[in-house]
Order: C-alpha cells, then structure tokens, then sequence
C-alpha cells in the first residue's frame, strides 16, 4: 500500500541543512497497525505528515496505492488523499464553531457526498461510537475522550482505507487513551482499517502489529 | 451553504467583541458614505425634474469688460424671438424684483394677514407651462395683469384650507400698493431646484405706468435696465451651434452700443454644475465642492474597508487553525475561497444594513444641515442607486478575497504547530494601510484647523467697519415720493429715543450687497476708454459712515440736503479709494472737490471713503459710488445690548406708529455679515465630522494591527518577563513600531494636507497663514491619540501572566 524509498526532507539555514528525515526506505502492507515510536526531535511526525501528504519529501519517491505521490499535482493529491486517508490529531483539532454532528460531516460536503447519504452516514458513525447524544454540543462542551471520539469518527465518516493518528492519547488520561486505543485495534481487525499511529508510549504501541523507531531522522530498528 | 451560513454566524457570535469592532468601523464608513453620496446625487440631479429639461436653456452676455451679466433688459424679448429661429418660448423672470408684503383681508372679517415675502417674482404668462411646478389648483395662465399664482406653502399661509382660486390679495412692494386676483397654486418647488418661486406675478402688472410707481426703469418693453433673467425653451430640432451667434447678432443689432457683447446659452444640464472645472460662466451649485465631498466619500470610505481588512486578517489568525483543518478535510481553494467572500459579503450585508439605520437617524439633522430634503427612499429611486450597490459589494468582494489568499498561501503543516503567524504573508501591506489611514487622518486635522483658522480670520480681521451693537430694521420696500417723506420722518424719530447712540438710513447693509453695478463714469479730463470700467453703486445717507465707523481718506461726507435732494439733483457722490485708483487719480492730486462725468452728468466727489470690506473676506475691495438718496429700506441703529428685549419693543411699536400696515422685520448687522461665510461654516463642519470619524477608524485600524502583533509576540513576551524584562520596557518595545509608523504617516499626512490647504486658501483675497501652529496641533493631536490606542494594548499584553502565556502552545 505505501512505499517510502530515499525519502530526505530537510531545513535549510543559511548554509547548512538540518536533516529530519534521511534515507527513509518503508514499506507498509494493508491491513498492518504500525506504531511510529522515538525521542522528540527524531522526526516521527514529519515522517506522518509526508505519508499523509500534508508535507512533501525534498528527495526520495513515495508510492501509495501505486501512485507516485510527488509526481501529482496538487490536485490529485488532493483527491487521493481525501478518498482514502484520514487524519487523527493529538489536540483533535475539531473546528470549534461546528456541532458535534457538523463536524464528523465536513469531510463528506468536501468529499461530495449529497445531503441525505451524508445523513446516513454520520448517524452511522454517531450510533457506532456511542454519542447520538453529544450530536448537538459543540467541541468546547465535550471531555477530551468525547472530543477524541468524534475526531476519529470524523476521519473514519469517508471510510478511508490508512488512518494516520499524530499522538491520538496525548492529551487524554490513561483511562480514556486505553479505551482509544482499543477502538483502534478493534477498528483494525474487523474494518481492515491500515493504521499508521505516532506515539511515546510503549504500551501503546504494543497495540500494534509493527513498531518502527526513528532516531535523528533515520529509522533505528524495527 | 445554509450550514456554512450558520456556522459563520456563530463564530461571528463567539467572537462578538471582534466582529463588533469590524462591523461598527464598517457601518460608520458605509453611513458617512451614503449621507454624502445622497447629497452628491442630489446635485447632479438638479432641476431635472422639468420635463422640458433637455430644451430648457438661460440666455446671459458677456460685457465689453469681459464680464458675465446674467441680467438683460426686459425689451429685447421680441427682437430675439423673432430674428433667432428655433426658440419656442422666452420665459423673463425678475427674482425678487416684488419682493414686499403680501396682505389678506379674509371676506366678511375685520382681521387681515399680513407677512413680509422675499420670492416675489413678476414673470411671463408662460411660466408655469414652461418650467415644471404642477399645478395643485387654477389655470397656469398668467397674461392677465395683476395674476397671481402662489406655492402650496404661501397659500396655505394665507388661506389655510379654504379655496384660494379667485381671491384677491394685496401686495405692497417697490411698485406701489395693488390688489392681484389668484389664479392657480402650484406644488412648492424641490429643494434641487434652482428656481425657488413662492409668488409670481405676471410680468404685465407692470405695463402701465401708472402701475411702476415711478420706477419706469421697470417698464417690461423698457432696454435701458437690466433687471430681467431669460429662459429660452427651445424646438426639439433646433440647433446648438447657431444660437448663441444669432442671438449675439439679434442683441448687437437692437442697439449699437451693444456691439462688445456677446450672448452665451447654458443648457440646463449646465445650469446648476458646471460640465468642467474651468467652465467660464455662473452655475447655481459648486462642482469643485461637489468634487471635494465625493473625494472625501471615498476616502472615508476606503479607510472604512482598509480597517474591515486589516482587522479580519488579525482575525484570521484565529480562524486560521479552522481553515487548515478544513484544509486537512479536503476543502479546496475555491471552496475556501468561497467562503471567505461570503463571509466578507454577509459582514458587508450586516454593515449596510447598520449604516442605513445610522442614515436614518441623522437623515434630520444632515437635511437641515444641507438645507436639502434628502432621504434613503429618494437614493433608492435613482440609478445612482447601483453604483452604490456595485461599489459596497465590489469592495466586499475584493477584501474577501484578499483575506482568502492571506489564509490560503498559509501551509497547513507549520499553521497546525501554531506558526500561523509567521506563515501568514503581508505584514507590510497591513503596515502600509495603517500608514494610509492615518495619513489621511492627519490631512483631515490639517484642513479642519486650516478652514477655521481662515473662518476666524474673517471674523476678526474685518477692515474699516464696526458692525457690533448695530441692529437693523427691515422697512418697507415701496419707495414713492409719499414713503419717502415717512422714511425719513421715521428715522429722525428713531433718533430721538434715548438708548440710540447712532443711527442712519441705507438702501443696503454691509454684507448683502450694493444697489447696482454701472459703468460710463470717467474723470472730466479723461480721454481714456474709461467708461468700460465697472463700478458699484450704493446708496444711503450722509449718516451711514459715522454709524458704521467708516473712515474718510479725503474731503467730507455729503451733507443731510445732498441727501434730501438725492444724487440726481444734488450732483454730489462719494468714491471709495480703489474707485479713486480706478478713476485714474493718482495719490498726490485732490480727489475731494474734483468733478466726474456719469453717463455725461458731472458729479462733484465730496469725499473719499477708506477701502473697508462691505462684502465677506472672499472677495477683493470693488470699486464704489456713493450716493445720497432718501430711497431707505434699511434702517441701523446703533444701540447697548443691555436689557434688548425692551429696547425692542420699543423700536416695534414705533415702527408700527408710522408703517401701521407693516411687520416689524431685524437682524443684528454682524450675524447677518457672518451669513456670507455659510459655507465656510458648514465646510467645517463636514471637515470636522470627517476628521473625527478618519480618527476613529484609524484608531480602529492600529488598534487591529496591534492587536495582531501582540498576540503574535505572546509567547515572546512571556519569555522576555521570565528572563526578567520590566513592564515599561516591554511596553515601549511594543510602541516603538507604531510610533515609528504614525511618525511617517504625520510627516505624509502634514505635507500633503498643507499643500492642499495653501491651495484652497487661494480662494480668499484675504487669508490667513498654515503657521507652525497648525503643525505643532496636528501632530499633537494625531500622535496623541496613536499612542493611547497603542499603549492600552502593549501594556494589556505586557502585564499578561507569563507562565499563560508561554505554556499555552
């Protein structure tokens, strides 16, 4: 499903670069849970962010569903990336002016879904992870969990195949990051969903099926 | 897009400060603008309610001097209409020529009405067919003489809500005493139209001699005075290029000594603006102030939608984590872009909608401000009305888009690690607008002080009178042999009453005006052209320059018989020293004593009045005649202005001694003066409101950017006040920016706002000087108000809790 080959990305200052991300070869099957794990700094969600391509490599090729992502226009990337990623951030970053109900239904007006399947589907996924009742409060009425559950819900509302998550227990207590991460297992092994999560804890990530350590830019050991 | 409506309105909720800041600055520019856009239509729509507009043209000369006369003598209507092919109908009108009281003495009761009236006009049987006043009752034929057609309002004065067709009214005026039958009311004319009439009379009231009361100069065939204003209505075929030559050649044939004058036709669409700046000839309104006013419209305007920018970019940066997430969703430009016009487009839709509620309610004091019958409804009725609409939504549009470029350049990645600020381009742009605000601001002080500076300068600069404590009562207009022997009976018993310390008898006052303007005088000795030159012609008593503390170069005034007697019979006349200049004297000849030829009689100059300004400080020192003449309708007394009330009932009571029939009309001498620089005045008073509200939304504008930078710097602030920075200096790292930018803005704004101002100076011949002090205020103003907008902020944000501010990531 993903393959990373030479993959460098760096900061130039002044006349020296700054390396975050050298020579990343990886290759990802579909249907594996990979945890992304390693200090701050090492370059973990640089690396998450070029495989859910929000930012670009300055070398190397990316090959997802056998597309040559770099070799895109904006364009298509955009239609790849909005078909069949989903994103999941540590700070949720839901958009505060939006219900509940709203929120999880902004990737399906951008995906082009009509008034009624969007319906459906966002009382499907309101129903699957139990807030129908939470539909109508805004963000800043929700416990971080409750606001957490509706971000996945909402990168899960266009049924995309990878979900990228950037630390998705970060700002929760331990209760509530486990009952995440059992949806995300859950979500792994009967939807057949590819997740790809950046993480510090080693507890989560033995949720996975696959941990990759990254160490100043280069990928330690698997 | 219903849900992108509703979730745009709650963030306009959530951040209700921020959009009240914006929409507020907005509605205030969009009011201010509208107001003044209302008045600029009102001009350029001027008199085109008549429906002969387009054919409708004033006939005016040119004099052998080269100077424009809109005043032709009543008697060459029949040779233009019949040598010049095309006119359909001429139309004399002599505005105010019957000026007097109108009196009403209501059938079967004792009691009669009676008020002074000014807009008594004598004018053609046609008038009322040619020009558009529609009649509300009677026939609008006035060839019957002693016709009388009134306004709605004139005859609702008189005859409330009875019929007033066929009623008869005495009017006393200049012309004698007559009785006039009424024939029509028409509709009082709009307030655009340059034609005010209140009472017409038809012209052929004054046919017969007997009918003149002496003043034959008014005979409606006489070609000796010229008292009369032509409106020509033209065929739908006739042909511009020809007529003014025809006419000119009709008007040079009717009389040889006509051969320097040349005829000009102003259409109508010339008649109130002039087509250009350098049009030669009269208008009724001003282009130049027209121009000025739609100038600053759009100025206020602009800094109106440059503030709306600059604070919906600072704005952004809060939306900017929303967008991006949007972004990260899968929402393209387009649709980003969308919903930032719309947004821009609602906010713009919520401003007018306030701007036209503030409209309302200054629409009162604006229309008697103006002296305009202005309304939102009267806007919406015109085509002006689109320009309006294409330019608020246009301007919504481009500032919409603007902002949607700033959010959308932005990558996503570095704005989700809260490095918004940085990503967001144009820093320098919204610097350069804040620039742009104040700079503007600071013309607008410039102006204002410059404007009232000259308006004071005129006031107490006023040269060779002595206006204070001069109370003048308005007698009446007739001026027979019979009135004038109660003229002068009058005003020798007003100097009888005690609190009189000076008193006099005139035909005009200082500030209206003079008599008449003549020319055909030159010095006895002269063999020159002289005759050509113009002059003024006033007329008064010899004690008119005691009273008004006029002082004499030379000689003597005329004495108290020259008076009696008038300047016809007595020979004598006055000079002022430019009419001396004029003359040809030079200063080291006797003027007093010396002998002058007018129209081939010799006058003897008594005396030389000092130049002093008998009009307004607009205008040069003419050239003038004085004249004795027991011809009064104006009466000064000079008097303390101690326990006034009585003293003017007493004057009243007197008055109505020997003018029973007669109101009891005054004004004090000064204030009416001061009317001539009405327009001075309300200029001001525009440039003041416009100073005020640049001020504030410019205040709006620096408070935004501010605002932006500080917020940007939050968790710089925080750092420096853990490494120990003091309050005061954080405050004056803030400030210094923005001291730095109005400084730059000051110096823009001083130059270019005095350079203007040293150009409408020019206007005046007597002016004052842009000094230091004009400098030194503005900047102190101007800088005054910068730095209590910006330290407010910076201190806010320099006394922001630390540890908050550098956690919060």
């Amino acid at each position: 499903m993903i393959k990373l080959e030479k993959i460098y990305r760096w900061y130039q200052t002044g006349s020296t670069r700054n390396f975050v991300l050298r020579d990343i070869n990886l290759e990802i099957e579909e249907g594996s849970f990979v945890s992304i794990m390693g200090p701050s700094g090492s370059g973990k969600s640089t690396l998450l962010n070029v495989i859910g391509m929000l930012d670009q490599a300055d070398e190397g090729s990316y090959t997802f569903m056998d597309q040559d992502v770099f070799r895109l226009k904006e364009k298509q990337r955009v239609e790849l990336y909005k078909k069949h990623i989903g994103f999941v951030f540590q700070a949720y970053h839901l958009i505060d002016e939006l219900t509940v109900f709203e929120n999880i239904e902004t990737p399906l007006i951008y995906q082009g879904y009509k008034g009624s399947e969007r319906k459906s589907i966002v009382s499907d996924m309101l129903d699957r992870f139990q807030i129908v009742g939470k539909k109508d409060l805004f963000p800043n009425q929700l416990s971080g969990g409750q606001q957490q559950l509706v971000g996945i819900a909402r990168a899960l509302a266009g049924s995309p195949k990878l979900l990228l998550a950037d630390e998705p227990t970060g700002n929760l207590n331990s209760r509530q990051g486990e009952e995440i991460m059992d949806l995300f297992k859950k979500l792994n092994e009967e939807d057949k969903v590819t997740i790809i999560q950046v993480t510090h804890s080693e507890k989560n990530a033995t949720y996975g099926n696959r941990i990759i350590n990254l160490l100043d830019g280069r990928i330690e050991q698997e | 897009m219903i849900t992108s409506i509703r979730s745009m309105l709650r963030l306009f909720s959530r951040q209700k400060g921020h959009t009240a800041i914006l929409v507020g600055g907005l509605a205030l520019g969009i009011a201010a603008f509208i107001l003044i856009f209302q008045y600029v239509t009102d001009e350029w729509q001027s008199n085109k309610f008549h429906k002969n507009f387009d054919n409708l043209h004033r006939l005016s000369v040119i004099d052998a001097a080269g100077e424009s006369q809109l005043y032709l003598p009543p008697g060459y209507n029949a040779s233009i209409k019949n040598s010049v092919s095309g006119i359909k109908t001429i139309i004399r009108t002599t505005e105010n020529l019957g000026a007097g009281t109108i009196q009403y003495l209501a059938a079967g009761s004792s009691e009669s009405k009676i008020f002074k009236e000014e807009s008594i006009f004598y004018v053609d049987k046609d008038y009322l067919h040619v020009f558009t006043f529609p009649l509300l009752a009677g026939h609008p034929d006035l060839t019957e003489p002693h016709s009388v057609a009134l306004s709605a309002s004139i005859a609702k004065k008189i005859f409330g809500t009875s019929d007033p067709i066929g009623q008869t009214l005495v009017i006393d005026n200049q012309f004698g005493r007559h009785i006039f039958n009424v024939k029509a009311v028409f509709e009082d004319p709009p307030s655009n139209s340059d034609l005010q009439p209140g009472v017409l009379l038809s012209f052929s009231s004054l046919n017969n001699a007997a009918d003149r009361n002496e003043n034959d100069w008014a005979d409606p065939n006489g070609t000796q005075s010229s008292f009369c204003h032509y409106y020509l209505l033209m065929d739908d075929t006739f042909e511009t290029s020809n007529l003014e030559s025809s006419i000119t050649s009709s008007i040079q044939n009717f009389n040889p000594e006509n051969s320097d004058v040349n005829a000009v036709v102003q259409p109508f669409s010339h008649l109130h603006l002039a087509p250009s700046l350098n049009y030669p000839h009269p208008t009724f309104g001003s282009l130049k102030l027209v121009l000025l006013l739609v100038f600053v419209a759009l100025l206020i305007l602009s800094i109106a939608w440059i503030n709306y920018i600059n604070l919906s970019t600072v704005q952004a940066i809060d939306k900017a984590k929303g967008i991006m997430v949007r972004k990260i969703m899968g929402a393209g430009r387009k649709q980003l872009m969308a919903r930032q016009i719309t947004e821009s487009l609602m906010l713009c839709i919520i401003s007018s909608a306030i701007a036209l509620v503030i409209v309302q309610l200054l629409q009162t004091p604006f229309n008697s401000f103006t002296g305009k019958s202005l309304s939102i409804q009267q806007l919406f009725s015109t085509p002006w009305m689109w320009t309006l609409g294409i330019l608020l939504t246009g301007a919504s549009i481009l500032s919409g888009t603007y902002i949607g470029i700033v959010l959308n350049t932005s990558r996503p990645v570095q704005t989700m690690r809260g490095m918004a600020s940085k990503s967001m381009s144009g820093l320098t742009l919204r610097r350069g607008m804040v620039v742009f605000q104040f700079a503007i601001s600071v013309i607008f002080i410039v102006s204002t002080l410059v404007l009232y500076k000259q308006l004071h300068f005129m006031k107490s600069e006023l040269r060779g009178l002595n206006l204070e404590q001069l109370l003048v009562i308005h007698g009446p207009t007739n001026s027979g042999d019979e009135q004038a022997g109660k003229n002068v009976a009058f005003k020798s018993a007003l100097g009888q009453i005690p609190f009189v310390t000076a008193y006099c008898a005139s035909n005009n006052v200082p500030g209206k005006g003079y008599n008449f303007g003549t020319d055909g005088i030159k010095r006895l000795e002269s063999t020159l052209k002289d005759e050509l030159k113009n002059y003024k012609v006033f007329i008064s008593d010899e004690k008119y320059f005691d009273t008004y503390s006029i002082e004499l170069s030379e000689g003597k005034v005329f004495s108290q018989e020259d008076t009696y007697d008038g300047w016809g019979k007595s020979g004598k006349l006055m000079v002022n020293e430019s009419a001396a200049k004029q003359l040809g004297y030079s200063d080291k000849t006797p003027i007093a004593g010396s002998q002058i030829l007018w129209d081939g009689n010799a006058f003897e100059i008594t005396g030389v009045v000092k130049d002093y300004n008998h009009l307004g400080l607009q205008e040069a020192i003419e050239p003038v005649i004085f004249v004795p003449s027991v011809s009064f309708y104006y009466f000064t007394v000079k008097l303390n202005t101690e326990e006034l009330d009585e003293k003017i009932a007493e004057l009243k009571s007197l008055y109505a001694e020997y003018y029973p029939t007669e109101p009891f009309e005054f004004f004090f001498a000064e204030e009416n003066y001061d009317l001539q620089y009405k327009q001075e005045q309300q200029l001001g008073t525009v440039f003041i409101t416009a100073a005020n509200l640049a001020i504030l939304i410019a205040c709006l504008g620096l408070f935004g950017l501010v605002m932006y930078t500080t917020k940007q710097r939050t968790k710089e602030i925080g750092i420096r006040k853990v490494l120990g920075a003091s309050i005061m200096s954080i405050v004056k790292m803030l400030s210094g920016e923005f001291i730095r930018l109005v400084l730059l803005a000051l110096f823009i704004g001083l130059s270019i706002g005095a350079y203007v101002m040293s150009k409408w100076l020019e206007n005046f011949e007597y002016r004052t000087k842009i000094g230091w002090d004009i400098f030194i205020i503005s900047s102190f103003l101007a800088f005054g108000i910068a730095i209590l907008t910006v330290s407010g902020q910076a201190i806010k944000s320099a006394l922001a809790n630390p540890a908050k501010s550098i956690r919060n990531d």
